[in-house]
């Protein structure tokens, strides 16, 4: 056997015989290392007679190839074999709870509002707003709601203190969202418009049922055709979407309200069930907001012509909307801050109102 | 208001059942509050007659009767003393339930025999007190429901009582006769006008009256009285008790009786004064200012010279429409009566009333105003009523002043309704309308000229009539119809800046864990104090609470009471925002939209990660700089002011300003000191946002991406400064070097505190900081990363007197 051959036999058996890559390693240098002895044969090529080199030149190449071959054969087979135990010797309990995030809300009143805002955005209304602390102007007369006349009694007002008044009326903090009325059409372009006002309004008022704040929505269309047809078409669509039942019923009733006339108190037919109470279908009413047509005095205060421009307003409380579309029971606990009511009944902030997205 | 069925029956026949009723008030505006309808509550109830008694085998006391109940005979056990044989009794069968007991029956053995059903006394019905043995029936229609034995035999006990909501436009509906009024206009039934016959005088009054001047013609107009001799104040007939019974008056006696009566039959208050007890004529004048007079209700009232007054010689025996006084009053010893009937002023009523704190079934009338016209019929109404009942010789009228009624006239167009409700009624119709609600109508060229009837004060104008047409109609009619289109294309954003910016950062804040709050808008005076950065504290003169006085200047001190009402609840964990309106002067406008949060506690529940920490002012300083990011403010010129308010803690708490001036925002601790008076274990956190202050446009705005295909290079470096040296003054010393080549800076380790102290020395603090460095046009090469290496270091060093760690 020649001493190539030789070589080889030895290389070849210790590589397929190598345990691991630092045996492989070594295995290397001793055949490939500077010193190596394969590497040792190569350099006696440059000693040799051509015929010789000739032979054997290519021999020894063949040689070093077929060393560097196995050893990266093996190299892989070894790597492999590593990896494969890594693997089968990890484990993960897939079952362990993920890190917790403290977890935001969105308030009950602000989705609500949003969701409200989305369906009036959708026909044609924009957003008004106003101060909460009013005069006795915007807050009454302007209102149609004279200073002695009863009406004003069944407000709870609540007043605020001022020294230098000079015997005039103290202001008021807002009792409801209609005051906005007034200030959005006495400006120079207030109407025609169709706004709508959410907000914060007072009455000294705190019971079961009652907190001193609450949230109103106000609604005002004004233009030269808007009549009272237009009104129910108005609450209907805005029903339909907020409450997602399609088949909701309206009842209107006659009542009184200063600041329109006629004047409608507005039912949504419904059903208790078990206690539970459903909107849409049975044979009980739940009055849910008011309404009528803007009082020609309340245009006059405004100094809009009631002979050229008529149109509606509504008020409704968010906050009841709320109770009613998602099921809270109780009012006071809006304003609770109660850190386990928010994450109940709190909304993910993604999940932003959109009509095409369904509120 | 209240009334019976059987009431409004006397001035309406109809035949249609309570429900229909009930829809039609509802329909009118007259909003029905409650039904109190017995019948429902016997019909479960059946007449039987006793046909055998015999003594309880096991019971002195007693009986085992057999009862006939139409086609079967069943046997009670009773131990009432009135039971005998033939007599006619009210059974419930078990399952009936018994509204005197509030309970089922069931079949019961009693002592031993077995009983199928309850013979009933009237207070098990809840017909009256009577438990005295059981109801005996005259005669008894065996197996009939008892309900119709009651509707037959005594329809009083079953007479529904409705409640009804007046709105304040209706003092014309505030007595039964007016209510009757509106209902025939809709079409139920027939209106049985009152009979009032004019009252032929046998005596003359031997008392006067008359206004004096300091009573404008305005609050007492028209005044008118009689005088009735000889009449016997005696209790009122059961059909009169009980018509003031029925809806929760107490009867008294029969003058008085008559009055409330015809209070809430006719809208028209009246008072009967014992005539003897009255010295004198009898004026209308003002009180003077400190004059009393104890009335009615027992209560002694301290009258001053706003107030209209009804006097004789010695002094104030009434209020004018509100009440009458003691001393004058009709007792069963009174022979002789002044009965009064007059016209108030609403507005002086109510300021009165509301004065006095005195709500009466008279000022409640008078207030919203009553029909002027009727003031001497309502007095003929009176004394009709009370002749018939208690005799007396009635005198003529006596009259001050004036009926101050003056019909206004309006007028109605075609089509008016028809433009404001969009239903179309015919004219014809809805002159009908008006006319059975009392209007005239009257057709002049063509015009259609409406005067309106003396009990309808709140009828105002044309738009009024359409109001009562509609109302009368039914709102059912109306149709719904699409608001008309403004423009077909997409609708455009309806918000304002701020309304954009609100909601997107309330979504922002949540996003990053904070939950949204919504807070009384009042506060305590002692945390409107402290939280106020001006003096103009704004303070309610009816606040219903100690802790809710003020109007708050911030709305920090809702939310620490946030903090404190969950931390009582063992919630400690807590971050929390809110966004809304502060208060900083008390006339309308003074006031801000602002944001603020609080954070205390940790970041996060207990969890196998170990990633759980205490919040800190980064965390309140992250929400505040985040926010203003997604607004379109541009962080660079954002700069930092540490003299904050004294709430905060004076050295960890900074504001937020763009430019030198502006405060956007600010965020730190709790002052310590507050911490302390709260009770809090750890300062809060707290930031807040001027949302209001915030005008960057925020639309997303892209610029072009730039990315340079060179390689970047990356140098850390430590420094040991002064600890009080701040982080921002290195960043803008290094940035200064080559604001080209250094693309970023941050800062990635702090080392400070006692360990520090011990290793690098003391008051000395590490900072490590990661510098970026890449060029645009080319890779940067050793000499030019070493010498910009140097630079850094030389700089940081020269500026902070530290050294490179």
């Amino acid at each position: 056997m020649s001493e190539i051959k030789k070589t080889e036999d030895i290389f070849l058996k210790l590589i397929s015989s190598s345990k691991n890559l630092e045996d492989l390693e070594s295995i290397r240098i001793r055949a490939l290392g500077k010193k190596g002895e394969v590497s040792n044969l190569m350099k006696s090529i440059g000693l040799m007679e051509e015929k010789e080199r000739k032979i054997k030149a290519p021999l020894l190449n063949a040689l070093k190839d077929k060393i560097i071959e196995n050893l990266e054969k093996k190299k892989n087979l070894i790597n492999e074999d590593i990896l494969n135990k890594r693997i089968s010797s990890e484990w993960s309990d897939i079952s362990r709870p993920v890190r917790p995030t403290h977890k935001g809300k969105i308030h009950p009143i602000s989705q609500v509002t949003d969701e409200i805002v989305e369906i009036f955005s959708d026909l044609g209304f924009s957003i008004a707003e106003g101060p909460q602390i009013e005069s006795d102007w915007y807050n009454f007369d302007a209102l149609n709601i004279p200073p002695e006349h009863p009406a004003r009694q069944e407000f709870d007002t609540f007043y605020v203190k001022q020294n230098n008044k000079n015997g005039e009326e103290p202001n008021v903090l807002r009792t409801h969202t209609s005051p906005v009325q007034i200030r959005h059409m006495e400006k120079t372009d207030g109407v025609p418009c169709r706004i709508i006002v959410p907000g914060k309004v007072f009455r000294s008022d705190y019971d079961q049922t009652h907190t001193p704040m609450f949230n109103q929505l106000e609604g005002l269309a004004i233009d030269k055709d808007i009549n009272m047809s237009h009104l129910k078409w108005t609450l209907e669509e805005f029903c339909r979407t907020f409450f997602d039942i399609e088949d909701i019923v309206l009842r209107f009733r006659s009542s009184h309200f200063p600041f329109t006339e006629p004047s409608a108190e507005v039912d949504i037919r419904c059903s208790w069930e078990d206690g539970l109470l459903k909107l849409g279908q049975g044979d009980s009413w739940l009055e849910i907001l008011g309404s009528g047509m803007v009082h020609p005095n309340v245009l006059r205060s405004c100094k809009v012509d009631p002979k050229i421009y008529q149109g509606f307003a509504f008020g409704m409380g968010i906050d009841r909307l709320a109770m009613l579309k998602y099921g809270i029971p109780d009012l006071r606990s809006f304003f609770d801050s109660d850190i386990r009511w928010l994450d109940h009944y709190g909304f993910d902030p993604l999940n932003k109102p959109s009509i095409h997205n369904g509120l | 208001m209240k009334f019976s069925i059987s009431w409004l029956k006397t001035y309406l026949d109809y035949n249609e059942n309570i429900d229909v009723l009930v829809d039609y008030l509802n329909d009118l505006g007259l909003e029905v509050e409650g039904v109190d309808d017995p019948t429902k509550n016997y019909s479960s109830f059946v007449i039987g007659k006793i046909s055998h008694v015999e003594k309880h085998p096991n019971a002195d006391k007693l009986k085992v009767c057999k009862v006939l109940l139409g086609k079967n005979t069943k046997t009670i056990v009773c131990g009432a003393n009135n039971v005998k044989n033939g007599m006619g009794v009210v059974v419930a069968l078990p399952g009936t339930f018994i509204p005197g007991l509030g309970k089922k029956i069931s079949v019961g053995k009693i002592r031993g025999v077995e009983s199928f059903g309850m013979m009933c006394s009237e207070m098990e019905l809840n017909l009256s007190d009577e438990h005295d043995g059981i109801i005996s029936l005259s005669n008894p229609n065996i197996g009939e429901n008892f309900s119709d034995w009651l509707k037959l035999n005594d329809p009083s006990k079953i007479d529904p009582v409705i409640e009804i909501a007046i709105t304040p436009n209706r003092p014309d509906a505030l007595g039964v006769y007016g209510i009757a009024r509106d209902l025939h206009a809709k079409g139920l039934g027939k209106l049985v006008p009152r009979q009032i016959k004019k009252i032929s005088p046998s005596i003359k009054s031997s008392i006067r009256i008359s206004l004096d001047n300091s009573v404008s013609i305005k609050d007492c107009p028209y005044f008118v009285g009689r005088y009735i001799k000889d009449i016997k104040n005696s209790a009122s007939p059961v059909w009169l008790s009980d018509r003031l019974k029925k809806i929760g008056l107490r009867p008294i006696s029969g003058l008085v009786d008559l009055t409330n009566f015809l209070t809430f039959d006719s809208a028209r208050p009246l008072h009967a004064f014992d005539a003897d007890r009255l010295e004198g004529d009898l004026i209308v004048r003002k009180a003077n200012n400190g004059e009393q007079l104890k009335a009615l209700d027992g209560n002694i009232y301290k009258l001053d010279d706003t107030m209209t007054v009804i006097a004789d010689a010695k002094g104030v025996q009434a209020i004018g429409g509100i009440i009458g006084g003691e001393q004058s009053g009709c007792s069963e010893y009174t022979k002789n009566i002044f009965v009064e009937s007059a016209y108030f002023d609403p507005i002086s009523t109510a300021k009165t009333g509301r004065k006095l704190g005195l709500i009466t079934d008279a000022r409640y009338r008078f207030e919203r105003g009553i029909d002027p016209s009727f003031t001497e019929s309502g007095l003929d109404y009176y004394t009709q009523l009370a002749l018939n009942l208690f005799g007396g010789e009635p005198s003529d009228l006596v009259i001050a002043g004036k009926n101050p009624h003056k019909p206004k006239i309006f007028e109605l167009s075609n089509d008016k309704v028809e433009k404001v409700t969009g239903i179309s009624i015919k004219i014809e119709k809805q002159l009908d309308i008006l006319l059975k609600l009392g209007f005239t109508v009257e057709n002049q060229n063509e015009k259609i000229l409406v005067s309106t009837p003396s009990w309808r004060p709140d009828i105002t104008g044309e738009i009024d009539l359409v109001e009562e047409i509609i109302r009368v109609t039914s709102l059912n009619k109306l149709i719904s119809t699409p608001l008309p289109q403004k423009d077909l294309g997409v609708s455009r954003s309806n918000l304002n800046k701020l309304q954009k910016n609100v909601s997107k950062t309330r979504r922002f804040l949540a996003s990053v864990g904070l939950k949204e709050t919504i807070n009384y808008s009042f506060i305590d005076k002692k945390s409107a104090e402290i939280f106020s950065d001006n003096n103009n504290l704004v303070m309610l003169s009816n606040s219903i609470s100690s802790e809710m006085t003020h109007l708050r200047p911030s709305l920090v001190p809702g939310l620490l009471e946030i903090i404190k009402k969950n931390q009582a609840r063992g919630l400690n964990d807590i971050a929390v925002f809110e966004i809304g309106q502060t208060f900083y002067g008390s006339e309308p406008g003074e006031e801000k939209l602002e944001l603020s949060g609080v954070f205390s506690g940790y970041n996060n529940e207990r969890n196998a990660f170990q990633n759980r920490r205490n919040f800190d002012i980064y965390d309140a300083k992250f929400c505040v700089e985040e926010t203003l990011k997604n607004l379109g403010i541009n962080p660079d010129s954002l700069f930092l002011e540490r003299e904050v308010p004294t709430y905060f803690h004076p050295n960890k708490s900074a504001y937020i300003k763009l430019g030198k001036f502006k405060k956007l925002g600010l965020f730190g601790e709790l002052n310590p000191k507050l911490t302390n008076w709260y009770g809090f274990k750890n300062s809060p956190i707290i930031f807040s946002i001027f949302l209001e202050e915030i005008l960057e446009n925020n639309k997303v705005k892209k610029i072009k991406f730039e990315n340079s295909p060179y390689p970047s290079v990356i140098r850390d470096f430590a420094f040991v400064v002064d600890e009080k040296i701040e982080v921002q003054n290195i960043v803008k010393t290094i940035r200064k070097i080559d604001k080209e080549l250094i693309v970023g800076i941050k800062l990635f380790d702090v080392f400070e505190g006692q360990k520090a102290y011990e290793q690098i020395g003391r008051n000395k603090k590490s900072l490590a900081f990661e510098v970026i460095l890449q060029s645009k046009d080319r890779t940067l090469i050793e000499n030019e990363i070493e010498e910009l290496s140097q630079k850094i270091i030389s700089n940081v060093t020269d500026l902070t007197g530290g050294s490179l760690r």
